[in-house]
């Protein structure tokens, strides 16, 4: 009996809805990866689109980045990739890229792109990303950024940091999903030592942002996790 | 020819005036002809003749009454003529050692014959043209060499030492000084013309011009010695970046085209080695070479270069002087980068991609502010705590310690009027670079337009409240003709490769109209905007000088996209940035400042240094003296002051002496007179090499072009051996300094006589024939 997949539903549905992004400097630019779903549900969609939507009013409102109110989904195999220097990605413990992907993910990051990556947990999970940056970057390891990383500066001064959870964990009265029990803040820095890919493990940003104006989700929290990705945009545009 | 009809020389007619010896007038002349004219035509008129025959007679007639009447009133030439001895010429003899280069030859006349020493040839000439008793011209001998003496006799000349130097430009200043005032009728100079002084200058051409004393010029020897191979010059800046390049031309003088091997190096070790070649028909041909400075310190450089060995092992052709195959330097390495201060008004990509051009680009330091929000400034390359901690300088001593300024997107009111103008007088006044940049607050939109600033800008930006001239629209970049010649604007080697490199740009993120551009600006890039449905070219780059310094105006954020468009290896954007930001940062004036000078002093006992200092807020000095240190080849340091120029403020000068070989520096530093230490220190340092005998090996050729200027500027005459017979010609017509009048009669001309016997021939030969006597 054949089947009728429909994960490309709401990737249809998606590049309907997002704008080019050129109209602004900064655009926040999801990843779009893997053909198919996990699920019958697209991993890299968690969160979208009111986790853009919303921090990109706040960046906008806190920040003097001239900040389209709109996200954007890109793709590593599509050429405006380029266009876009900061890129957003999740579930990355899901994820899996072709060679070629591979290829031009290296390439985006060696001309200057910057990549933020966030929720995923747990050590499955990160063997798996892991196991993809392995292949973009063999000779390069990914460290424990340190609380005195300019990224932790930039605009805000985080020297103080707690996990930012998923709301769904917080409903549970826990901070972590799986096994991850302790947040991490880790990068994969350049030959001058500044970091191209932001790596948040063990929490969920995008989560803070989505539900912001969800009365549930503590105040401190989504402040933080607005702090801290404003202080990667600008951290981003600036080194 | 003429001197047989008409008594005398053309040249001496052109230079007469005619006169009549009895006193009487040309009108009575006038009058005394035309009767006689009358009283022809009255006599023929009845004779029994025709027309055409009465017409001969008369015309032949009237030819023979004026000249008789001509001869009658005594006409003479009145000329200005030098009593005989009672003028000098003073004849100048070069001594120095190039004037033994054996690669004269006599003229026909000359006692010399083959190729015979410099010297011998004008000793011969001397002694042909010079001495004897039959002479206008009184004949005063003097030798040149470091200074101009006066000899008796031509063996003195011809025993005199070779000297260690040519001094033409000294010599005939003091030649000209202390006999003007004398019978000087005139100069002749015998020489190669190698001067090696450092009298040659505008003040000096002017001096011997206005001396009113014809200098005429004998050049003796060639303008290239067979088998010669010379190391004429090595352009190199005095202070370089470390770790970076350095690039050298050397100007190589050659008999012959060929090969040759250029050796640098630096105390024994081998820095380059690279063979060039030299091309067939010209002798001095530039090539160019470039080196890798380094790490900070003093290098002193020896260049050589050497005739390419044959297959034997030999060179080709033998090097009859190889001492001047070689050229020392002193190259100052240093670890003091340019700094710019970049002002941005938002975190945007442009930003972070220039300050990524020039991460690994020594030399250039970027110090930027950034407002990251509204209340937030962002620093980034301060050298300490306090700098730029109250945003943009307050101040323009704070602001004139920058090389360059870059003007993001930010808006004009943000700064004051007082810093408004420090940011136009850092222009005008220090001489720094200013370049603005597009962006949502750039420009036009951003209120410069209305700025003091605007003054100093090359392009009148609009001062609407909304300009709206920002648009985030990709255009495509090209250099006009102008940038294509613009070297830092090269992005490649050669001129096709180059446009290639600018047609497969990405195109820009965006770009923004720049208004209309003021005279004397130049436009180096431009972007293809279409407007209307109509193409066309509208200014993207352009730049203009602006008092001592220059501004330039880039309508664009987004040559990011050609960091991010292109694979990570390509260096367009990286360069593009490097060569601007580069030469931006290389205008910028000093504080302190050494002129430039000579890298070498040959033979010299003294060097000429000139320094220029400004104050903090870059006002030319006005203290009476400039101190600077001296340290000599031996180590010992002297405080010895430099002397205010009195027809240019700022400038210092002074004559330093070099009593030993080797290297010398002068070192000036900061706070200067009368100024505060807290003000920005600045200091500079000079060096220079000092050598012996070796003055005569370079440039020892004949020097025809500046003996032949000499000449002209002097209204003299320039001769080659070949030609110098001409000389006592020359000297027969001088304007002698001593002249008195003279009448010249010119009423026994052959010429007079000639036309009576052919008047009156002609009629008596026609009366015959007519049968009319």
């Amino acid at each position: 009996m054949s089947t009728f997949r429909l994960s490309w539903v709401p990737i249809f549905v998606a590049s309907l809805w997002v704008t080019p992004g050129l109209g602004q400097e900064f655009t926040f630019a999801r990843l779009v990866y893997g053909e198919g779903a996990y699920d019958g549900w697209p991993r890299w969609q968690a969160d979208w689109p009111e986790a853009e939507t919303h921090f990109s009013t706040g960046l906008a409102r806190l920040t003097t980045v001239d900040v389209a109110t709109d996200g954007i989904l890109v793709r590593l195999n599509a050429d405006d990739v380029f266009d876009f220097p900061w890129i957003y990605v999740v579930e990355v413990g899901f994820m899996s890229l072709s060679s070629r992907e591979i290829s031009r993910l290296r390439d985006y990051l060696l001309r200057g792109g910057f990549l933020m990556v966030d929720d995923f947990h747990g050590r499955a999970e990160w063997q798996q990303f892991e196991a993809v940056m392995r292949q973009v970057f063999p000779d390069r390891d990914i460290a424990e950024l340190s609380s005195d990383n300019e990224a932790f500066h930039v605009l805000y001064d985080l020297d103080e940091r707690e996990q930012i959870p998923g709301i769904r964990a917080l409903m549970n009265n826990r901070t972590w999903e799986k096994d991850g029990r302790y947040p991490h803040w880790r990068g994969i820095l350049d030959d001058r030592n500044r970091v191209m890919v932001a790596i948040n493990f063990n929490q969920d940003l995008g989560d803070a942002w989505e539900h912001a104006d969800d009365a549930r989700y503590p105040a401190r929290l989504t402040s933080q996790a607005y702090r801290l990705g404003v202080n990667y945009v600008v951290y981003a545009m600036t080194h | 020819m003429f001197e047989r009809l008409f008594n005398y020389p053309q040249g001496l007619w052109q230079q007469a005036t005619l006169v009549f010896d009895t006193g009487w007038s040309a009108s009575s002349l006038l009058l005394a002809i035309s009767l006689a004219l009358v009283f022809i035509v009255a006599t023929l008129w009845r004779r029994e003749l025709t027309v055409p025959r009465r017409s001969a007679i008369a015309l032949l007639q009237a030819v023979t009454a004026i000249v008789a009447l001509t001869m009658l009133w005594q006409p003479a030439l009145q000329v200005s003529v030098a009593a005989k001895g009672e003028n000098a010429v003073a004849w100048v003899l070069d001594t120095s050692r190039s004037m033994a280069v054996a690669d004269a030859v006599g003229n026909a006349d000359s006692t010399v014959r083959g190729a015979v020493s410099r010297r011998a040839a004008g000793l011969d000439v001397l002694e042909r043209l010079a001495v004897g008793e039959d002479r206008d011209f009184t004949a005063r001998l003097y030798a040149l060499d470091a200074s101009v003496s006066s000899v008796d006799n031509l063996d003195e000349l011809r025993n005199r030492p070779q000297a260690p130097r040519t001094s033409i430009g000294g010599g005939l200043e003091t030649l000209l000084g202390t006999l003007n005032d004398s019978a000087l009728a005139a100069v002749v100079l015998v020489s190669d013309g190698a001067d090696n002084s450092d009298r040659i200058d505008a003040g000096w051409w002017q001096s011997i011009a206005a001396a009113g004393v014809p200098v005429h010029t004998v050049g003796v020897g060639q303008s290239s010695h067979a088998g010669d191979l010379e190391l004429a010059s090595v352009d190199l800046p005095d202070t370089v970046q470390s770790d970076t390049q350095v690039p050298v031309r050397l100007t190589i003088r050659h008999a012959h085209g060929g090969k040759a091997r250029v050796r640098v190096t630096s105390a024994g070790k081998l820095l380059a080695a690279e063979d060039i070649s030299l091309p067939e028909g010209v002798h001095l041909s530039v090539h160019s070479l470039v080196l890798p400075t380094g790490d900070s310190g003093i290098r002193q450089l020896e260049f050589t270069v050497q005739a390419q060995v044959g297959e034997e092992g030999d060179p080709i052709v033998a090097d009859p002087t190889p001492a001047n195959n070689r050229q020392p330097r002193i190259l100052q390495v240093l670890d003091v980068p340019r700094r710019i201060l970049y002002v941005e008004g938002e975190p945007r990509w442009e930003y972070k991609f220039l300050r990524r051009a020039i991460d690994d680009y020594p030399g250039v330091e970027i110090v930027s502010l950034l407002r990251t929000s509204p209340n937030k400034f962002y620093r980034q390359g301060v050298q300490e705590a306090s700098e730029l901690a109250n945003g943009f300088p307050d101040t323009r001593e704070q602001l004139f310690k920058y090389d360059a300024v870059i003007i993001g997107s930010f808006e004009a009111a943000e700064l004051s009027t007082s810093q408004q103008s420090a940011l136009r007088d850092f222009v005008s006044q220090r001489g720094g670079s200013l370049l603005m940049l597009g962006g949502r607050q750039g420009l036009a939109d951003g209120g410069w337009g209305r700025s003091v600033v605007a003054a100093a800008l090359p392009v009148q930006l609009s001062s609407r409240l909304s300009a709206d001239t920002f648009l985030r629209k990709r255009a495509q970049v090209l250099p006009t003709l102008a940038g294509l010649r613009t070297p830092w604007l090269q992005l490649a080697d050669d001129d096709s490769a180059n446009i290639a490199a600018w047609q497969g740009l990405p195109e820009l993120a965006d770009f923004q109209s720049v208004g209309q551009r003021k005279p004397g600006s130049l436009t180096l890039l431009e972007v293809q905007s279409a407007d209307a449905g109509i193409t066309r070219p509208v200014p993207l780059l352009v730049m203009q000088r602006y008092g001592r310094g220059q501004s330039l105006v880039l309508g664009t954020s987004g040559t990011w996209r050609w960091q991010m468009g292109l694979p990570s290896e390509d260096q367009r954007h990286e360069l593009f940035w490097r060569q601007l930001l580069g030469m931006m940062v290389s205008q910028s004036v000093p504080r302190l400042a050494v002129e430039p000078g000579r890298s070498v002093y040959r033979d010299a006992d003294h060097a000429l240094i000139s320094m220029l200092a400004y104050s903090a807020d870059y006002l030319p000095l006005q203290a009476a003296t400039l101190p600077v240190s001296l340290t000599s080849p031996d180590g010992r340091s002297q405080l010895i002051s430099l002397s205010a120029d009195i027809e240019r403020a700022g400038r210092y000068v002074g004559e330093l002496p070099l009593d030993d070989d080797g290297p010398y520096s002068i070192t000036a530093n900061t706070p200067l007179d009368g100024e505060s230490p807290a003000v920005p220190l600045a200091s500079v340092e000079h060096w220079w090499l000092a050598e012996s005998d070796t003055a005569e090996d370079y440039g020892s050729v004949l020097q025809a072009d500046f003996l032949q200027r000499i000449s002209d500027s002097t209204g003299g005459t320039y001769l080659s051996l070949a030609t110098v017979d001409r000389l006592s010609d020359v000297l027969a017509s001088e304007n002698a300094a001593l002249k008195r009048e003279s009448r010249l009669p010119l009423w026994n001309m052959p010429f007079f006589f000639l036309c009576l016997i052919f008047a009156k021939g002609i009629e008596w030969a026609l009366r015959l024939r007519w049968k009319r006597l």
